[in-house]
C-alpha cells in the first residue's frame, strides 16, 4: 500500500517537472524574442526598483486581504477585488461628493463601511457555505463579484470621471533621480506594516490562533471556548477592510475610478497570494514584490512587438502559473467538503426520451420565434453543449476548470483554419467551409490543449487547479489567440454549417409552417446537444464514469485499487476539451465569426457559474444554465421598462442577474434542476426513478457511495 | 382579421394626426407624386432609421450613449425642418450591449425594420453577413446602408455597405493581402516639426486589445517616417497604475526627449502627464494626443498637470460652435452636456445620409429613395464636410482625412493653435505616407 501511494505521489512530481520545464522554456523563448538589450545603470536600477516596490506594494496589500480571508474563513474570495472597487467608490462618495475630510473619509470607509459589508457578506452568504463544496464556494464568490460590478455600474455612472486624489497631493522626496511621493511611501509602508501586523495577529495572539483554529476545525474550536460564528464574521470584516485599503491605494494610482480596473487588479494579485501559499503574509508581501519588480524591470529589458504584442499583460498570470507549479500547496481544506453528493443515474431509455423532448420543444420554438430570438435560443443550446464539457470534469471528477473558454476558442479557430477558407494545412486543403467534419476537427484540435491543461492537474487539485486553469485561460488570451496564425487581432469569418451541401441555417417550410433563417441551425444544435448528452450519460453509466466518481471521492483509495490516476485525469481533461472544442466549432458557426475578444477568460466564468446553478453533475443542469445565461439579455429586451427613481429595474437585473444567480447557489448547492425535481416529485419521484432503473435489463445502475439526491437525475 | 383592421385604422389615425402636417407640408413644397413605401423602413409618411450602439453592459454602462443621443436629436431637428424625403424621421435605437451576438441580432432587427443605420458605435461588428446580405423590399440582397462612427474590425471598415464617417487608414483593396497597405496623413506631424524643429521622444501604444494597438501602429510609424525619432516605444495597459509610467518618464529624461505621443485614452494620458510632473520631467515641447483626449473630464481632472497638451481633431471644436451652423445645430439639439466626440461624428454621419437622400430626391423624386439608390449615392461623395462641421473627408472611397485642427490645453481650456482661423482645418500642409504593414492575421 505504501509503495502504491509513493508511486502515486511520485508521478505527479514528474508531471510538475515536465510542466515546469515547458513553462521555463516558454518564458525563456519569450524573453529571447522580446529582448531589448538596453543597458542598466545605477540610477536606472534605483528607479526601476522604486517603481517595482510601489507597484508590488499595491499587489501585496490586495493579496494580503485574500490571504487573511482565506486563512481565517477557508474561502478563497474571488470578489475581493470587487469589494475593494466598491469601497473605493464609497470613499470617493464620502471624500469628494460629500466633502468629508480625507482622514475621516478614510476611517469611515476602511473601519466602518468595509467591515459592515464584510459582516453582511458573512451573515448572508458565507455562513451558509460552511462545509459546502469548493466549487460552490468559488461560484458564490464569483457571483458576488459579478453582482457588485453590476450594482456599482448602476449607482455610479461609469461615463463620469471620478478621481479620489492622493494623500499629501504630489509632495514627496527624491530617491536618487526618482521622485517618491508621500502617498506611494504610505502604500509601501502600509503593505509592509500590514504584512507584519497580520502575521503577529494570526501567529502570536489568542484571537489569531482562534481564527485559524475555526478554519481547521470549527467544532473543536468551539469546544475550546472559541465562538466560530463571531470569529468568522470578524475574519470577513477584516478581509473587507483590507480590500478597501487596497482599492483606495490603487485608486490613488488611477486618474479616474474604473470598475473594471479596480476589480480585476486582484486577479493579478492572486500570484502574490499563491507565493504566500495562501497563509504566509510575509511571503505574500514578497510575492507582491516579485510581480511589481517583474512588471517594472521588463520595461527596461523587453520590447513587446509583432506576435508578442499582448504578452506583457500575461506576466502576472505566468508568475501565478509558475508559483502554482513549483510551490507546495497549503493544506487549508478544513471547511471544504470533498465528498460531493452523487446524482442518481438515469436509464438510457429515459435519457433518450428527455433529449427527444428537448429537440421537439426547440423545433416548436424554431417555428414560432423571430430570427433574433431563434439565434438567442441557438446560443443557449450551444452554450449548454459547452457546459456539458464541465459535467464529467467538474461534476464527476471534481477537477475545477475555468479554462473551458480557451478550448471553445481553439474549436472555433480550428473551424476556420482547417477549412479551405483558412488555406492549406501542410499543403493539403482539408474541408469546405461549413462542413460538419469541422465540428469533429474542432473537438480533435482542442484535445492537445486539454492534455496540456491536464499536466498541472496531475499535481494540483481544488482551488489550486482552479487558479491554474484561470491562469491558463488568461495566458491563452494573450499569447495564443493574438498570434497572427490564430486570430491575430482581427475576426475570422466562419461559414454556417452545411449538411449534405445544404446550409442548415437557410429558411424552409415544413408541414405548412415557415421556419425563419437560422431556425434549422437551432434544431440541428438541439439534436447535437442530445447526441453529446447521450454520450455523456452513457459514459457516466460505464466504467469510465464510475472511475471518475471514485477518483473524486477518494484518489488514495483509487490508487490503492490500481486505478491509474494520471491517465484518468488526462482522459477526462481530453474528453472535456473535446466537448468544449466541439461546442466552440458550433458557436463559431452560429456566430459566423470568431475573434480574441470572444474568448477572454472572464467570458468563460459564467459557464461554471451557471452550470453549478443548474446542477454541476447533470446534463439537464447544462441546458438550464445555457438558457439562464441567455435569458438575462433576453429579458431586458422583452420586458417593459420598469423604473424605481432613476434606476431601470429590468436593465439592472440584466447586469446583476448572473451574479445573483451565482450567489443563490449558496442556499442551494445541488443546483436548480435538482431542487425543481424534488419540489415536483418529492420522495415519490425518487422512489419512482429507483423502480424504473431497477426495471432496466442489464442490472440497472452501478451503486454509488453517497445517497441519491436527484430523483430525475443523470440528465 | 377584424382586430388587425381595427389596429390598422387606429394606427393611421394616431400616426396621421402627428405626421400628416410634416408630410403634407413637405409634399406641398417639393413632391409631385403620391408618396409610397419605396423600401423597407419607408412608408408614405415615415422613414425609419436605426442606430446601433454599445450602451448597456456591466462594465461600462452608457459607453457610446453619445451616438444614439445625437441621432435622436438629429431626427427631431430634421422633422422640425420639414423631415427627410418628405417624410417624418423615426429613430429606432438598438442596444448592442458590447456583445457580438447581440450586435448581430441588432443588425438582423435593423435590416427588417429600418431603412438604414446611422452613427453605428458597436465594437463587435465582426460578422457582416446580415449587413451585406440584407434584403430590400423586392427581396434582393441589396444590403443595409450603414454609416458608422466606430469601426474596429477590418471586415466592418471595408464592408461594401458601410461608409465610416472617419474612414480607416487601411486600404480596403489590400485587406486580404499580406502585408496590407495603410495610408495615413502626416499633416499635423509636419506642422509640429516645422514649428518645433527636431522632435524625438516617446510613443505609447495601448496594449489591452491587439486591434486597438494595430489601429495606432500605422499612425505612429507614419509620424516616425515623417521625422519624429522614437526614443522610447512602450505598450501600456489602460488598467495600469500611474507608477507604471515612471520608467518611461525616466527613459525620456535620459534621452532628453522633447516629444510624447499617447495612443491611450484620456484617463491613461492624464496618468502619464501626472507622473511626468511629479518626476520633474521638463523639456517636452509636444505632448500629443488625438480625439480621445478631447473631453471636458480630461481638462477638469487634469488641471495644471495637462497644461500645453496638444489635441488634434477632425471636426470643429465644440467651443467654436458659433462659427459653424451645423456644429451649432448639433450642440443645440443634443444639449451641451450630452454632446461628445462620438455624438458629433454620429451627427455628421446622419448629415452624410441626408445629403445622399436629398440628391436622390432631386434626381428621382421622393419615391426613388431605396436602399440600392442610397448605397450607389454613398460611393459618390468624395469631399464631405457636413457643411463645414468636419474636416474634408473622402467617405465615398473610404480614405481617412488628411486635414486637422490643432488645439492646446491652456488654463484648463482647449484653445485653437492651428490653423488660426476658427472653424477651419489645415489641409494645405497635407501629406500622406503609404505603409506596407502586416497587421491582419
Amino acid at each position: 500500500m505504501t509503495a502504491v501511494m509513493e508511486q502515486a505521489r511520485r508521478r505527479p512530481n514528474r508531471g510538475r517537472l515536465m510542466a515546469g520545464l515547458a513553462a521555463a522554456l516558454f518564458v525563456g523563448f519569450l524573453v529571447q524574442e522580446s529582448w531589448a538589450g538596453r543597458s542598466i545603470t545605477g540610477d536606472s536600477l534605483l528607479f526601476f526598483l522604486v517603481v517595482g516596490v510601489t507597484i508590488g506594494s499595491i499587489y501585496a496589500v490586495a493579496a494580503s486581504g485574500l490571504v487573511v480571508t482565506y486563512t481565517t474563513s477557508g474561502v478563497f474570495n474571488f470578489a475581493q477585488g470587487a469589494i475593494g472597487m466598491f469601497m473605493a467608490f464609497v470613499y470617493w462618495e464620502l471624500k469628494i461628493n460629500a466633502g468629508i475630510q480625507t482622514f475621516v473619509a478614510l476611517c469611515l470607509t476602511v473601519l466602518v463601511a468595509a467591515p459592515l459589508m464584510g459582516l453582511v457578506i458573512e451573515r448572508l452568504l458565507m455562513r451558509r457555505l460552511a462545509g459546502a463544496s469548493l466549487v460552490a464556494q468559488l461560484v458564490v464568490t464569483i457571483g458576488l463579484m459579478l453582482a457588485l460590478i453590476g450594482i456599482a455600474g448602476t449607482i455610479w455612472d461609469p461615463n463620469e470621471t471620478r478621481a479620489i486624489g492622493t494623500f499629501f497631493g504630489s509632495d514627496g522626496f527624491f530617491v536618487g533621480q526618482t521622485f517618491l511621493p508621500y502617498y506611494r511611501l504610505i502604500t509601501i509602508a502600509a503593505a509592509f506594516l500590514l504584512a507584519l501586523g497580520f502575521w503577529l495577529l494570526l501567529n502570536h495572539t489568542r484571537l489569531g490562533i482562534a481564527m485559524r483554529a475555526v478554519v481547521d476545525n470549527r467544532e473543536l474550536a468551539a469546544l475550546n471556548g472559541a465562538s466560530p460564528a463571531r470569529i468568522s464574521a470578524f475574519a470577513w470584516m477584516l478581509g473587507s477592510a483590507m480590500a478597501a485599503l487596497a482599492g483606495i491605494f490603487l485608486a490613488e494610482e488611477l486618474s479616474g475610478l474604473s470598475i473594471e480596473t479596480l476589480t480585476l487588479l486582484i486577479v493579478d494579485a492572486f500570484a502574490a497570494a499563491i507565493i504566500g501559499r495562501l497563509r504566509s503574509l510575509p511571503m505574500t508581501f514578497v510575492g507582491g514584490m516579485i510581480i511589481g519588480l517583474s512588471l517594472s524591470f521588463q520595461q527596461n529589458f523587453l520590447t513587446w512587438s509583432g506576435r508578442w504584442s499582448s504578452a506583457s499583460l500575461a506576466i502576472p498570470t505566468i508568475i501565478l502559473f509558475l508559483a502554482l507549479l513549483f510551490l507546495p500547496q497549503a493544506r487549508i481544506e478544513g471547511r471544504v467538503s470533498t465528498a460531493m453528493k452523487t446524482a442518481r443515474l438515469i436509464s438510457m431509455k429515459r435519457a433518450l426520451f428527455g433529449f427527444a423532448c428537448v429537440v421537439l420543444v426547440m423545433a416548436v420554438l424554431a417555428g414560432v420565434f423571430e430570427r433574433p430570438d431563434v439565434r438567442r435560443m441557438t446560443l443557449a443550446v450551444v452554450t449548454a453543449i459547452i457546459m456539458i464539457s464541465l459535467v464529467p470534469l467538474t461534476g464527476w471528477a471534481n477537477q475545477i476548470s475555468l479554462a473551458q473558454i480557451t478550448f471553445v476558442g481553439i474549436g472555433a479557430w480550428a473551424t476556420f483554419e482547417f477549412s479551405t477558407a483558412g488555406g492549406e494545412v501542410f499543403g493539403v486543403q482539408l474541408f469546405d467551409p461549413g462542413s460538419p467534419f469541422l465540428l469533429i476537427v474542432g473537438a480533435v484540435v482542442a484535445v492537445p490543449f486539454g492534455v496540456l491543461m491536464a499536466f498541472p492537474a496531475l499535481r494540483l487539485q481544488g482551488l489550486y487547479l482552479a487558479l491554474a486553469s484561470m491562469a491558463f485561460a488568461r495566458m491563452a488570451q494573450f499569447v495564443i489567440f493574438d498570434q497572427p496564425e490564430v486570430f491575430g487581432g482581427a475576426g475570422k469569418r466562419i461559414a454556417p454549417l452545411e449538411v449534405f451541401g445544404k446550409d442548415v441555417s437557410a429558411p424552409f417550410t415544413f408541414l405548412g409552417v415557415d421556419f425563419t433563417q437560422d431556425a434549422g441551425f437551432l434544431i440541428v444544435a438541439a439534436i447535437l446537444f442530445g447526441a453529446v448528452g447521450m454520450v455523456v450519460v452513457w459514459m457516466r453509466r460505464g466504467a469510465f464514469g464510475r472511475r471518475l466518481v471514485a477518483m473524486r471521492d477518494s484518489p488514495a483509495a483509487c490508487a490503492t485499487l490500481g486505478v491509474n490516476l494520471r491517465s484518468t485525469k488526462l482522459a477526462v481533461f481530453a474528453l472535456s476539451a473535446a466537448i468544449a472544442g466541439f461546442g466552440g466549432a458550433l458557436v463559431g458557426m452560429a456566430r459566423g465569426s470568431a475573434s480574441t475578444q470572444n474568448f477572454e477568460m472572464l467570458q468563460g466564468l459564467p459557464y461554471l457559474l451557471l452550470l453549478v446553478v443548474g446542477g454541476i453533475a447533470l446534463v439537464s443542469g447544462a441546458l438550464f444554465g445555457g438558457i439562464l445565461l441567455q435569458s438575462f439579455t433576453w429579458l431586458v429586451d422583452v420586458l417593459p421598462t420598469i423604473k424605481i427613481g432613476s434606476v431601470n429595474v429590468v436593465q439592472t437585473w440584466g447586469r446583476v442577474g448572473p451574479g445573483l444567480a451565482g450567489i443563490g447557489i449558496g442556499r442551494n448547492p445541488e443546483g436548480a434542476v435538482t431542487e425543481i425535481s424534488l419540489a415536483v416529485h418529492g420522495e415519490e419521484g425518487e422512489n419512482a426513478v429507483d423502480a424504473a432503473e431497477g426495471d432496466e435489463p442489464g442490472g440497472g445502475d452501478p451503486p454509488d457511495q453517497t445517497p441519491a439526491i436527484a430523483p430525475t437525475g443523470g440528465v | 382579421m377584424r382586430w388587425s383592421r381595427a389596429v390598422a385604422v387606429l394606427t393611421v389615425a394616431v400616426v396621421g394626426s402627428g405626421v400628416v402636417p410634416v408630410a403634407a407640408g413637405a409634399q406641398g413644397s417639393g413632391g409631385k407624386d403620391a408618396l409610397e413605401a419605396s423600401d423597407v423602413g419607408i412608408t408614405a409618411t415615415e422613414i425609419r432609421i436605426g442606430v446601433l450602439a454599445d450602451v448597456d453592459n456591466p462594465f461600462q454602462p452608457g459607453l457610446f450613449e453619445g451616438s444614439p443621443n445625437a441621432i435622436k436629436a438629429w431626427a427631431k431637428w430634421m422633422n422640425k425642418n420639414g423631415g427627410l424625403a418628405n417624410r417624418k424621421v423615426v429613430v429606432d435605437f438598438i442596444d448592442t450591449k458590447l456583445n457580438a451576438d447581440e450586435t448581430r441580432n441588432a443588425i438582423i432587427t435593423a435590416c427588417s425594420q429600418d431603412f438604414a443605420i446611422l452613427g453605428t458605435s458597436s465594437l463587435f461588428v465582426n460578422n457582416t453577413d446580415d449587413l451585406v446580405g440584407c434584403e430590400d423590399a423586392t427581396g434582393a440582397a441589396t444590403g443595409l446602408p450603414d454609416f458608422p462612427v466606430v469601426t474596429t474590425e477590418p471586415l466592418h471598415q471595408c464592408s461594401p455597405v458601410s461608409h465610416p464617417i472617419n474612414p480607416p487608414t487601411l486600404d480596403c483593396a489590400t485587406q486580404d493581402a499580406h502585408p496590407q497597405t495603410y495610408r495615413t496623413g502626416t499633416a499635423a506631424t509636419n506642422y509640429l516639426l516645422k514649428r518645433f524643429g527636431d522632435l524625438h521622444g516617446t510613443f505609447i501604444y495601448p496594449s489591452d486589445l491587439l486591434a486597438a494597438k494595430n489601429s495606432q501602429v500605422p499612425l505612429f510609424i507614419a509620424q516616425q517616417e515623417a521625422g519624429i525619432e522614437a526614443d522610447v516605444e512602450a505598450d501600456v495597459s489602460a488598467r495600469a497604475p500611474q507608477s507604471i509610467y515612471t520608467p518611461i518618464i525616466q527613459q525620456m529624461k535620459d534621452a532628453g526627449s522633447n516629444y510624447a505621443r499617447s495612443g491611450l485614452g484620456s484617463d491613461s494620458t492624464l496618468a502619464l502627464r501626472k507622473e511626468a510632473k511629479i518626476q520633474g520631467l521638463t523639456g517636452v515641447d509636444v505632448w500629443e494626443c488625438s480625439v480621445q483626449c478631447y473631453n471636458t473630464d480630461f481638462v477638469e481632472q487634469g488641471g495644471s498637470d495637462i497644461e500645453d497638451q496638444f489635441v488634434y481633431l477632425g471636426f470643429v471644436p465644440f467651443e467654436e460652435a458659433k462659427t459653424n451652423k451645423m456644429m451649432s445645430a448639433f450642440i443645440k439639439s443634443t444639449g451641451r452636456d450630452q454632446a461628445d466626440g462620438f455624438g458629433a461624428q454620429a451627427w455628421a454621419s446622419a448629415i452624410y445620409f441626408r445629403d445622399i437622400v436629398e440628391n436622390i430626391v432631386e434626381a428621382d423624386g421622393p419615391n426613388g429613395v431605396t436602399r440600392a439608390a442610397v448605397l450607389a449615392g454613398a460611393d459618390e461623395i468624395n469631399e464631405f464636410t457636413a457643411e463645414g462641421m468636419i474636416a474634408p473627408t473622402d467617405v465615398g472611397d473610404r480614405v481617412a482625412t488628411r486635414c486637422f485642427a490643432l488645439l492646446q490645453v491652456k488654463s484648463s481650456k482647449f484653445v485653437r493653435v492651428h490653423p488660426k482661423k476658427k472653424g477651419t482645418f489645415d489641409c494645405k500642409s497635407a501629406d500622406v505616407v503609404t505603409l506596407e504593414l502586416d497587421l491582419i492575421g
